[in-house]
């Protein structure tokens, strides 16, 4: 699990140093979403990202990518400073956010395209990569035509498509049915074992964590810290009810609940009807 | 209020005459009654319409039947979301299994009706067809008040204590969860894969006659027997029943001695007495850990108290405790299949009427053990307390929901 990557293969470290973010605008007060945090992050890990909503994981994602300056603090992918969108930094998102007047083929080929693939080549890439997550058949396909589940699915075939060197996955899986979620599970498992990409993954659930990453990490409620930083280490494929899977999960469980807690004492249980 | 003559279709045969008949209904009832959280009459209309267009040996068994669907059943298009704020916007694609068999078969969908929080917790604003003051009964809260108001001949519900039989009982309707296993739950919000009841709240028998034989055709071919042997079970859960809610026992079992069947009475074995609300709950706090255990995580701040607890709780299950759990479901079943042999016990579906709504939701402990037990169980509505409905739970064995619903249909209209 642990092997290192092999030389030939696109993966890189991440270097986070005392990032910060506080959002500021004239109309309300600034938010501090990040308190400054330190993490690194070498080449290959399979990091998965834990915290109560509102914590900062997806700012933290959003810097990484380059798509928000940093208030403090420097993040860096191998040796290079990040400071822009790269496509080499590949990011999947909640909501998909695949462009509706292309088909299914030419929205997963589009990145390659502008790293310069040619097109027969680009079509090639394009259609393993639907196949790797089951959608092969539907490449002639318009985006309107999918249900969100598969949009999902294209999206994240999109950016295994580009061969990042490293991947960004905000709750990817999170709108999709169980069955889907996790042939798509399996299916990251088998690339990242392949090709050893960074991988940070943002997860509401513990055991999709649990099952995924080398390294777990669960943040504090907003501004949001680094609370647990936990080495996950069970041998792949791993067993949802065995009893070290179970122990990794309540010592995540452990550390989130005191979290959560804090989250709803502020808002009230937030029901809106009569018991 | 279901004294009405409830039929599927309006005087002049069209379907679209039917919705509009519905549609102004419901809009003088739901200012009180609030059991939809959705009513979309332009969809209706043209559904309606369309139905209206089919040539007549095209028309399905359930041609323009109002069909009103709980909002833990996916229907393309409609917010479905659970009775939950975190799954307020919670649109699916695509029709659940028994969603789309029923309107294959010409059902319109009427609306989408209130759940309590996950078919659990937090109740909805559903009042009592009967007395507004009262409570519908829960988790089907919507689907039994919309029957029950007459708005509606039919409609889905789901059981995983006692949701189905509780609100179909309070709100006057026949209620019915089949064997489990039974109904294609796919589309279906999970609680627990082991005891989860897909099912359904109807005006009167031969309504759920029609619907049962599309969604579980294997189950409702009855032999040709005449009445099955009644078995009288005494309540045994700590919760009290009603001298009335016995009385309408009693009575049922008159009518049914009257039309030629054998009475027995039979007593619940101790130990499952003792142990059949820890069981369920072990199975079903495991369940509701794994299904919403995420959404505990990314949305504790609109949970109730309630669910929460049932997260941490199934949390902390061992798979070892959760295996024990169902090998004692299993131990249940096996027991009571034998009990009840050929025949079929009857029972109070409820403690009592509906209790007034600051008191709850009523109790589930008449409803729970046929619910672990997967055991088809089915209410009719025999009789009134205080103008309130009373209703009659009849059990049959795994497998053998046609003889419950013999006995269902022979007490109908005869409270
Ligand atoms: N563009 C923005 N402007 C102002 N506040 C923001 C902005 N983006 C996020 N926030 C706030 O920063 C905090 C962290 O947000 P986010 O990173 O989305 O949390 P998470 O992904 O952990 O749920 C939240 O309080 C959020 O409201
Ligand atoms: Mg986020």
């Amino acid at each position: 699990m642990s092997n290192a990557p092999e030389a030939d293969l696109n993966t890189k470290s991440i270097s986070i140093r005392n990032i910060g973010v506080t959002f500021k605008s004239e109309a309300s007060d600034a938010v501090e979403a990040l308190c400054p945090i330190d993490l690194e992050i070498p080449a290959g890990e399979f990091v998965a990202l834990v915290g109560p909503s509102g914590c900062g994981k997806s700012t933290l994602l959003n810097v990484l990518a380059g798509f928000i300056p940093p208030s403090v603090g420097t993040a860096l992918v191998g040796d290079d400073k990040i400071s822009k969108p790269d496509i080499d930094h590949g990011m999947v998102f909640q909501d998909y956010a695949l462009f509706p007047w292309l088909n299914v083929l030419d929205n997963v080929a589009f990145g390659l395209e502008r790293q310069g693939v040619g097109r027969d080549e680009r079509e090639a890439r394009a259609l393993e990569n639907l196949d790797l997550v089951g959608l092969k058949d539907f490449a002639g396909k318009r985006v309107h035509e999918l249900s969100g589940g598969m949009k999902q699915r294209v999206a994240i075939a999109r950016v295994f498509a580009t061969d990042p060197s490293i991947i960004l996955m905000d709750e990817p899986f999170g709108a999709l049915d169980a069955l889907t979620r996790r042939f798509l599970q399996h299916q990251l498992l088998a690339i990242w074992q392949r090709n050893r990409k960074t991988v940070v993954f943002v997860t509401h659930s513990v055991q999709e964590a649990v099952y995924l990453a080398s390294r777990a990490i669960v943040m504090t409620a907003r501004p949001g810290r680094i609370k647990l930083d936990q080495k996950i280490e069970l041998a792949h494929p791993r067993d949802f009810s065995a009893a070290d899977f179970r122990a990794y999960e309540k010592l995540i469980y452990d550390q989130l609940d005191e979290e959560l807690a804090k989250t709803f004492n502020l808002e009230g249980s937030g029901g809106t009807f009569r018991d | 209020m279901t004294d009405g003559g409830i039929t599927a279709i309006a005087a002049d045969g069209s379907c679209l005459a039917a919705v509009e008949d519905f549609l102004g209904r419901a809009g003088r009832a739901e200012p009180t009654l609030r059991a939809f959280t959705e009513i979309r009459p332009d969809r209706l209309r043209a559904d309606a319409h369309a139905l209206d267009a089919l040539p007549t040996p095209k028309r399905g068994p359930l041609h323009g039947i109002l069909l009103a669907v709980k909002e833990v059943f996916d229907v393309a298009g409609y917010v479905c979301g659970w009775g939950t704020p975190i799954h307020a916007g919670r649109q699916p694609s695509q029709d659940a299994a028994m969603v789309a068999k029923l309107r294959a078969a010409g059902a319109l969908v009427a609306g989408i009706t209130v759940s309590t929080e996950y078919a659990l917790s937090l109740a909805g604003p559903t009042t009592n067809p009967f007395d507004s003051t009262r409570t519908p009964g829960a988790s089907s809260q919507g689907s039994a008040a919309a029957v029950g108001a007459g708005l509606v001949p039919a409609a889905l519900g789901s059981q995983t204590i006692g949701s189905i039989i509780r609100p179909a009982a309070y709100c006057g309707c026949i209620g019915v969860k089949l064997s489990w296993g039974a109904i294609d739950a796919a589309g279906s919000m999970p609680l627990s894969d082991a005891i989860d009841h897909p099912g359904i709240i109807a005006a009167d028998p031969d309504i759920a006659a029609a619907i049962l034989k599309l969604l579980a055709p294997q189950l409702m071919t009855p032999p040709a027997v005449k009445l099955p042997n009644i078995l009288v079970l005494e309540p045994w859960h700590e919760a009290e029943t009603a001298p009335e809610a016995l009385a309408a026992v009693e009575r049922a079992t008159r009518v049914l001695a009257e039309a030629g069947t054998s009475i027995q009475r039979m007593r619940m074995p101790d130990w499952i007495a003792t142990k059949e609300e820890r069981v369920l709950d072990t199975i079903l706090a495991f369940g509701v850990a794994k299904h919403h255990g995420e959404d505990y995580v990314r949305s504790t701040a609109h949970m109730s108290d309630r669910l929460r607890d049932y997260v941490v709780r199934g949390r902390a299950v061992s798979q070892a405790a959760y295996d024990d759990a169902i090998n004692e479901q299993d131990r249940i079943r096996q027991t009571l299949n034998a009990e009840i042999g050929d025949g079929v016990a009857i029972m109070p579906p409820t403690t009592g009427i509906a209790p007034k709504l600051d008191a709850g939701t009523g109790s589930r402990a008449p409803q729970r053990l046929w619910t672990l037990a997967g055991l088809p169980a089915m209410t009719v509505p025999f009789g009134r307390h205080l103008g309130m409905p009373l209703g009659v739970q009849a059990v049959a064995r795994h497998g053998q929901d046609a003889r419950a619903l013999a006995v269902i249909g022979a007490l109908y209209g005869k409270g």
